[in-house]
C-alpha cells in the first residue's frame, strides 16, 4: 500500500501549464520587489554624486543602467525558468530571490568600482563576477554545465546591451526595439517548442 | 495565521505589517527634520553675535581721499590658518572659527610718479567691520604703519617718498568669523594657502585651488592666480566653506530613507526562518519586531544629540539586535535561529551605515560584505540529499 502512494505520488505532474502561470507570478514579484532595492541604490548614488564623490558622467551612466533594472531581473529569472523546465531540477523560490539578490548586487558593485575605476573598466569587471557567480549557482543546482553555460550566456548578452543602450544615447530607443523584437522572436519559438507531455511541460528537442 | 494560510497571503499581510510601520518611521523622520531646522536656526543666531563671512581684500593703494584710482602689489603671498571653535547652546551647537593670517608680498612702485599722489593717499586692506581681533603695523620696507580702521577695513596715511622702487609689504592679522573665509588675489601673481582644523570644509573660489587636502585632523589648500604673463586685470578670489550648523540630523533623515528596505529584509529572513522550523508565527509577532526596528531610529536620534554619530549607531544598533535576536531565540526554541537573525540584522545595519557614511572606500568594503554574504545564502540554499528530505519552497 505504502509503495503504491509512493509510485503515484513521483508520478504527479510537477511542471503543469499552472505552475508556468504561477511561476511567471512570482518572477514578476520579486522583480518588482528587486526593482524597489534598485532604486535605493540609486538614491544612494544621487547622495554620493552630490557629496562629490561620483563625477556628472558616471553618476549619468550608473543612472542610465539603473533603468534596465527591472527587464534585466525579469528576463534572467524567466531564463532560469526556462532552465527549469529543460533539465528538470526544481529550483525552488528562495534561490529565484538570491539570483535575482544577486542582480541587484552588480548595480550596487558598480557604483562601489566607478568612484574608483572608469565606468567602462568597472563594468565589465562586475558582469564578469556576476555572470560568474551566477552561473557557479546554475551549475551547483541542476548539476548540469550545459545549464550554467546556457545561464552565463544569456546574462552576458544582457549586459552587453545594456553597456550598448547606455553609451549610446540618441541611438538608444532603435536598439532597444531592435533587441525586444528579437526577445520576442525568442519567446515565440520557445512556446513553439514547449509541449505538453504526460500532463508536464517539456522542452522538445 | 497558522501554517495553512497560503503563501501568497503571508506575504500580503506581512507587507502591510510593513506599511504599517511606515507611519512610525515618517514621524521619526519629521522629528528628525523639525530639530534639523532648529538647530539651523540657532546656528544663524549664534553666528549673527560672532560675525560672519570674512572676506580680506588687500593691500592695495587708493590715490586720494575720493579718487577710483587704485594700485595693486605685484606679488603677493597670503597664509591663513584657521582655528575653529564650537559654541553650544543646549543641544545644539555651531562652528566658528578664529584665523591667523599673514600677507607678505613685493610692490613695484618703478615708473610710479608720486606727484601723482594726492594727499590723504591711503594704503588700505578691505575686511569685514568688527572683526578684526588683532593687527601688528604694516610694514612697507622698513617703516611700519600703524593701521586705523574705518567701515570698510584697515587703512593707513602714506608718504610718498616710501613709495619708491620695490618695496616688500608684510602684515599679521587676526580675525574672528564663520561661515566662510575668502581671499581676494589682488596681486599680479598671488599665492593664497588656507589651512586648519575645522570640520567640512569646501573649497570654492573663482578657480578651484591648485592642490588640496583633507584628513581627518587637517585640510589645506592652495590657489595660485599668476596673471604676469597675460596681462589680465581680472582679480578672482579663493574662498574655503564651512560648515556652521550639526549634520547629526540629516544623517538620521538619510538613514530613515533605508529603513523600509531593512524592515522588509528583516521579515523576510523571519518568514525563511518560519518556514524551515515548521512553526507558525503569527501577525502580531511581525508587528513587534518591526515595532522594534522603528524604535532604533528614535534611538538612533536621541543618541546622537549626546554622542557622535558613530557611536550612537553602535549603541542603538546593538541594543536592536540583541533584542530581536533574543526574541526569536526564546519563540523558536532555537538558538541557531536567534544567531541566524542577530547575524542578517547585524549585516543588514553595517551596510547602512555603510552606505551613510562619505568616505572613499566605504561603499567598496560594503559590497564586498555583501558578495560573501550572498554567496553564503546561495551554497546553504543548494539541496544536499534527496527532495523528500529537504523542505523547498512551493508557491
Amino acid at each position: 500500500m505504502s509503495m503504491n502512494v509512493e509510485e503515484e505520488s513521483q508520478e504527479l505532474p510537477v511542471y503543469t501549464m499552472q505552475w508556468l502561470w504561477k511561476q511567471i507570478a512570482w518572477i514578476i514579484a520579486m522583480a518588482v520587489i528587486f526593482s524597489l532595492v534598485g532604486s535605493a541604490i540609486g538614491s544612494v548614488a544621487r547622495e554620493r554624486f552630490w557629496a562629490e564623490l561620483l563625477t556628472s558622467r558616471t553618476w549619468n551612466m550608473i543612472s542610465g543602467a539603473l533603468t534596465y533594472r527591472f527587464a534585466v531581473i525579469t528576463l534572467t529569472l524567466a531564463t532560469l525558468m526556462m532552465i527549469e523546465v529543460a533539465y528538470r531540477k526544481r529550483i525552488n523560490l528562495l534561490q529565484y530571490g538570491l539570483v535575482a539578490a544577486a542582480l541587484c548586487l552588480f548595480f550596487f558593485m558598480l557604483l562601489a568600482l566607478a568612484e574608483i575605476i572608469s565606468f567602462k573598466a568597472a563594468y565589465v569587471v562586475v558582469s564578469i563576477m556576476i555572470t560568474g557567480m551566477i552561473g557557479i549557482f546554475v551549475k551547483a543546482m541542476t548539476r548540469s554545465i550545459k545549464a550554467a553555460i546556457t545561464a552565463g550566456a544569456v546574462l552576458a548578452a544582457e549586459y552587453v546591451a545594456v553597456l550598448m543602450l547606455v553609451s549610446m544615447g540618441s541611438m538608444a530607443l532603435l536598439v532597444g526595439s531592435l533587441i525586444l523584437f528579437a526577445l520576442i522572436a525568442v519567446a515565440m519559438y520557445f512556446t513553439v517548442k514547449l509541449q505538453i507531455k504526460d500532463g508536464e511541460l517539456t522542452l522538445g528537442r | 495565521m497558522n501554517n495553512n494560510t497560503s503563501y501568497g497571503k503571508k506575504f500580503a499581510l506581512i507587507f502591510l505589517t510593513a506599511c504599517v510601520l511606515v507611519i512610525g518611521l515618517f514621524v521619526i523622520w519629521l522629528m528628525a527634520m523639525v530639530r534639523d531646522r532648529e538647530s539651523e536656526r540657532v546656528a544663524d543666531n549664534i553666528v549673527e553675535q560672532w560675525g560672519g563671512e570674512v572676506y580680506i581684500n588687500g593691500p592695495y593703494i587708493k590715490k586720494g581721499e575720493n579718487s577710483d584710482q587704485y594700485f595693486y602689489p605685484a606679488t603677493m603671498k597670503c597664509e591663513a590658518r584657521v582655528n575653529p571653535t564650537r559654541l553650544h547652546r543646549g543641544i545644539y551647537e555651531a562652528e566658528v572659527f578664529t584665523t591667523q593670517i599673514n600677507i607678505t608680498g613685493l610692490f613695484n612702485f618703478g615708473g610710479f610718479n608720486p606727484d601723482s599722489l594726492a594727499r590723504q593717499s591711503k594704503i588700505c586692506i578691505g575686511l569685514p567691520q568688527f572683526r578684526v581681533l588683532a593687527c601688528d603695523g604694516l610694514k612697507i620696507g622698513d617703516k611700519t604703519y600703524k593701521m586705523e580702521s574705518e567701515d570698510y577695513g584697515l587703512y593707513a596715511i602714506v608718504e610718498p617718498a616710501d613709495l619708491q622702487g620695490e618695496k616688500s609689504f608684510s602684515i599679521d592679522l587676526k580675525l574672528k568669523g564663520s561661515t566662510s573665509l575668502r581671499i581676494a588675489e589682488v596681486a599680479t601673481r598671488s599665492e593664497i594657502i588656507i589651512s586648519g582644523t575645522a570640520y567640512n570644509p569646501s573649497f570654492d573660489g573663482d578657480n578651484l585651488p591648485l592642490e588640496r587636502s583633507v584628513t581627518e585632523d587637517l585640510f589645506s589648500a592652495c590657489w595660485v592666480q599668476d596673471n604676469s604673463m597675460s596681462g589680465e586685470s581680472t582679480r578672482g578670489y579663493a574662498k574655503v566653506d564651512f560648515l556652521v550648523g550639526l549634520d547629526r540630523y540629516q544623517k538620521v533623515a538619510r538613514s530613515v530613507k533605508y529603513s523600509f528596505l531593512i524592515i522588509l529584509l528583516t521579515f523576510g529572513a523571519v518568514l525563511l526562518v518560519e518556514h524551515y522550523s515548521r512553526r507558525a508565527i503569527s501577525l502580531f509577532n511581525y508587528f513587534l519586531i518591526g515595532a522594534a526596528l522603528v524604535l532604533f531610529y528614535s534611538l538612533l536620534l536621541s543618541l546622537s544629540e549626546i554622542t557622535v554619530f558613530g557611536v550612537a549607531y553602535l549603541i542603538a544598533s546593538f541594543m536592536t539586535i540583541l533584542l530581536v535576536a533574543i526574541y526569536m531565540w526564546k519563540m523558536m526554541r532555537s538558538r541557531k535561529v536567534g544567531v541566524l537573525v542577530g547575524g542578517i540584522l547585524s549585516l543588514l545595519y553595517g551596510v547602512c551605515y555603510v552606505m551613510l557614511s562619505a568616505a572613499t572606500y566605504a561603499l567598496l568594503i560594503g559590497n564586498a560584505i555583501l558578495f560573501a554574504a550572498l554567496a553564503i545564502a546561495m551554497y546553504a540554499s543548494l539541496h544536499r540529499g534527496s527532495l523528500r528530505e529537504t523542505q523547498a519552497i512551493e508557491p
